[in-house]
């Protein structure tokens, strides 16, 4: 792996400031297909990025794999002449956020057979209970390490595993096709059988077909299908759409937008989850940031340079998307707090409705102006408070700024969705339901 | 390179073994409003080994230092070892050997970052000074070349050039808190930098298009005929239905092979459906090479011929498994994954149906135009239109937004009631498939009239 403390001596002849970060990652990963283990694959990869700053301007450069040193400065330089000013400098020296449990030893320690072995089981099981599926598997170990330093004095080296399991089902006829993708990610093995409980309730409801009558009821999404919602209102709350003008939210800070059952969070600092860590990839310390508070808008995320361009405080969520991009704000752990009742009691409360289980196409709208309509994937028919059966070709539509200004009930049970999204399950009345 | 490679491979104790290294150089300019927020240069190089043991399914093995490669191809070995089970068998193609270098009238290799950002500027000047209403933009440009050196164990080996430019404009719209963002953008494969010269069109459009759909009015959800141009339909057909046609999923799931049946009816006999890697060779299509990433020669493979099912896409093991003929469809993304059945350049072939002819007896309809974005669940699909129209009394009439289409792919197919005689390529883009961030593939069709189409909207 490279030392980022012997690129700042080499950057140092190119200018006075410079930071450089470097990232290491060993995987082993499977994938079954219709119940067989198809391929096992270890990856090791491994790059630097490069950031330089001279005469207020900011250059910077990457190499995946052993880094050309020439060719790298090089680039370094290039970038560095042509970069418009920055008044930002990098991250100062500051202690880390303390954060627990982000190495698990176990999984560390997982051999490629006993990963094998956890697929088979879960697939056996999958299998006995629902034979009448097809099922689709991938499971990935991740061992993943990076080293920080700047010309500022800041250095830090962080590392983190991760485990993250998919299934996909299908159950093919002539004309139409159930299928779906249950996914899970967690810092050790914990929590993933979870995902086959949820998956095998899911199928034992759609066996049954229900017809629905359409038209304004009742709709329930679930953790995962609320992406539909929550995706839109996290790209609001970015930093950076802040900067640019083009957030709703823009503005808005201190106003009560929407219903005061929601409370947003943004949280590093969690242990033992897989959007935690002591810095963010800037060198921040990370840290907790209610974003709305009871329905009104507290505060957005970001990154340095978002924070600088607002005139706002760093939230410490400057994350690099892949080592060829440089820092953008990113939430750390979003979480949506949960409500009271449970996911269950919310089914139970249902006279009759639609449970929306996940939605075809989520973030192909106009995600920025809040609008949204998907057809529904995966979703069931409530009446009089019991599951009835799946419901087919219906869609919904609606706008987050006026579904998300009176939501009727939030779950207390959450789940973790879309990776680092902790999310309960939402009830909405004022959805229309195209059949 | 090539004695490196062939040496690694034939010290392996694989049943098969094969090897590509990949060498790709990038540089990326982006402006935001009136800010550059990067422009910056990347190397990347990497490869990746995959192998079959005597039993057994694949073996993988992705690394960036060639130094270690040697100890790679044991590694991919291992792996194939403990996956276990009935061996995986691909179908024969006879060893090539072929090297295909790039011929760049503008080589963007050579030229200095600071004129590609005079150009680029240049655009994204020309979307802020568009109308007052035009908060910011978010203009993009980046190059890549890329070269794949593949060898295998039957002796194949195979040197590529894919030399790809992308440029991307986006205008964002603001009044009262209303956002509309439209993009315009291109792809082009096998092109220097004069691909990306004269292109004030894309900024232009883009920011026109911004400021109309701030004027224009939520469409009203309903059943509709639906008449969508060439960018639309292109990519209609490659999520909704090519999608369907990439073997490895049906060539291990019994019922969906019965889905897909050969000689089963998918539309009138107006409809032809055609997946090919060799369109235009030498020109600007994104699915257009010599080789797939299995040293599989590209062809033209024809998915349906006058409304009924007659091919699909393969690679070695797919084909193989349904004992059928490799397509040359086995597309990788980059080194850090291995070839999977994607498609190349998928397209509806020309019709007769002028588009005057096609809106002519629609008392109230939508004409969608340009994807913003597709999904489908298999039979299920949901595409959104980047900008519409309303069609009343045979006209086009106003614009209206939000336009999303859903259905079912078999039944919509088969409402497919009209194929226009403007065929166009159109809509080159990325595609992604459970991988990384998306393998450039390219689309086209003319225009189609499809009927009772389910539009979301208010």
């Amino acid at each position: 792996m490279e030392r980022p403390g012997e690129w700042l001596d080499r950057t140092s002849k190119v200018a006075p400031e410079g930071e450089a970060y470097a990232s290491e990652s060993r995987s082993t990963s499977l994938s079954f297909r219709s119940g067989e283990l198809k391929e096992v694959k270890a990856s090791e990869t491994s790059g630097v990025a490069l950031r330089a700053r001279k005469d207020g301007r900011l250059g910077f450069a990457v190499a995946y794999g052993p880094a050309p040193e020439a060719r790298l400065l090089a680039n370094l330089e290039a970038s560095l002449r042509l970069g418009e000013p920055s008044p930002r400098g990098f991250a100062p020296p500051s202690p880390p956020t303390p954060v627990e449990g982000l190495w698990d030893r176990h999984l560390e320690a997982l051999n490629t057979s006993t990963l094998v072995g956890l697929g088979r089981f879960l697939l056996d099981r999958l299998g006995r209970e629902c034979p009448d599926y097809v099922f689709d598997c991938g499971l990935a170990r991740t061992l993943g390490r990076v080293r920080y330093a700047n010309t500022g004095g800041h250095a830090y080296e962080g590392a983190a595993t991760s485990f993250s399991l998919w299934v996909e089902f299908n159950r093919p006829s002539r004309d139409d096709m159930l299928l779906d993708v249950e996914s899970h990610a967690s810092v050790g093995l914990e929590g993933h059988e979870e995902l086959v409980d949820r998956l095998l309730e899911k199928l034992r409801r759609a066996r049954r077909d229900a017809s629905l009558a359409p038209g304004r009821m009742p709709v329930i999404f679930s953790p995962g299908a609320a992406m539909v919602m929550v995706g839109p209102l996290a790209t609001a709350l970015n930093g950076k759409q802040v900067a640019h003008g083009t957030s709703p939210l823009a503005g808005r800070l201190g106003e009560k937008v929407f219903d005061e059952k929601l409370t947003v969070v943004d949280d590093g600092t969690l242990d033992g989850a897989v959007g935690s860590g002591p810095y963010d990839d800037e060198g921040l310390p990370t840290r907790r940031t209610v974003l709305v508070d009871r329905g009104v808008v507290r505060s957005f995320y970001h990154s340095l340079e978002t924070a600088a361009e607002t005139g706002q405080e760093p939230t410490g969520n400057g994350t690099r998307a892949g080592l060829g991009a440089q820092p953008s704000p990113s939430p750390s752990n979003l979480l949506v707090l949960p409500g009271g009742p449970t996911q269950a009691e919310m089914v139970r409360a249902v006279d009759y409705g639609l449970l929306v289980d996940s939605l075809i196409g989520v973030g192909q709208s106009n995600t920025l102006a809040g609008a949204f309509s998907n057809p529904v994937g995966v979703g069931f028919l409530i009446e009089k408070g019991e599951v009835a059966g799946r419901v087919k070709d219906v869609s919904v539509a609606g706008n987050i700024y006026e579904v998300l200004a009176e939501l009727t009930a939030l779950s207390s049970d959450v789940q973790n969705v879309y990776g680092a999204y902790r999310l309960p399950a939402f009830r909405v009345d004022s959805i229309k339901v195209v059949g | 390179m090539r004695q490196r490679i062939e040496e690694a491979i034939r010290k392996s104790k694989a049943r098969y073994t094969e090897v590509r290294v990949e060498e790709t150089s990038i540089s990326r300019i982006v402006y935001r409003g009136r800010k550059l927020e990067t422009i910056q240069a990347t190397v990347d190089t990497g490869g990746i080994v995959r192998s079959l043991a005597p039993g057994g399914g694949w073996g993988t093995s992705v690394f960036n230092d060639l130094d270690d490669l040697p100890r790679r191809v044991e590694e991919a070995l291992d792996c194939a070892r403990a996956v276990g089970g009935r061996p995986v068998e691909l179908a024969e193609v006879p060893p090539v050997v072929q090297e295909d270098r790039a011929r760049l009238e503008e080589d963007f290799r050579g030229m200095d970052l600071g004129a590609k950002r005079e150009v680029l500027r240049d655009y994204n000047d020309l979307m802020l000074a568009a109308g007052d209403g035009i908060r910011s933009t978010l203009a993009l440009y980046q190059d890549r070349f890329q070269t794949i050196y593949y060898g295998n164990s039957l002796g194949t080996w195979v040197v590529e050039e894919r030399p790809l430019v992308d440029i991307y404009c986006t205008a964002y719209a603001v009044v009262d808190g209303d956002v509309q963002p439209a993009s315009e953008s291109d792809t082009v494969a096998n092109r220097g930098f004069e691909a990306v010269r004269g292109r004030e069109a894309l900024a232009e459009a883009a920011a026109r298009r911004a400021l109309a759909m701030l004027e224009a009015s939520p469409v009203v959800g309903g059943v509709y005929p639906v008449v969508v141009n060439q960018n639309l339909a292109g990519v209609f057909v490659h999520e909704a239905f090519g999608h369907l046609s990439e073997s490895d999923f049906i060539s291990e799931n019994p019922e969906a092979q019965k889905m897909m049946t050969l000689g089963r009816r998918f539309g009138r006999p107006i409809l032809n459906i055609a997946d090919s890697g060799v369109e235009a060779p030498g020109g600007a299509l994104c699915g257009t090479h010599s080789y797939d990433d299995e040293g599989v020669a590209m062809q033209r493979t024809q998915l349906v011929r006058e409304g009924v099912l007659v091919g699909r896409l393969h690679s070695r093991e797919s084909a193989a498994r349904m004992d059928e003929r490799p397509t040359g469809n086995a597309r990788a993304e980059d080194y850090r994954y291995p070839p999977i059945v994607r498609m190349r350049n998928t397209f509806v072939e020309n019709g007769d149906t002028s588009f005057e002819d096609m809106v002519a007896d629609i008392p109230l309809g939508v004409y969608a135009l340009k994807s913003r974005g597709g999904q489908t669940c298999l039979g299920n699909f949901s595409f959104s239109s980047a900008y519409a129209y309303m069609i009343r009394d045979g006209r086009v009439a106003e614009p209206v937004r939000d336009v999303v289409l859903a259905g079912n792919v078999f039944e919509t197919l088969g409402k497919v009631v009209a194929v226009g005689d403007d065929f166009r390529w159109d809509c080159a883009g990325r595609c992604g498939k459970g991988q990384g961030p998306g393998l450039p593939v390219g689309m086209g069709s003319p225009h189609l009239r499809i009927e009772d189409v389910v539009v979301g909207g208010k």
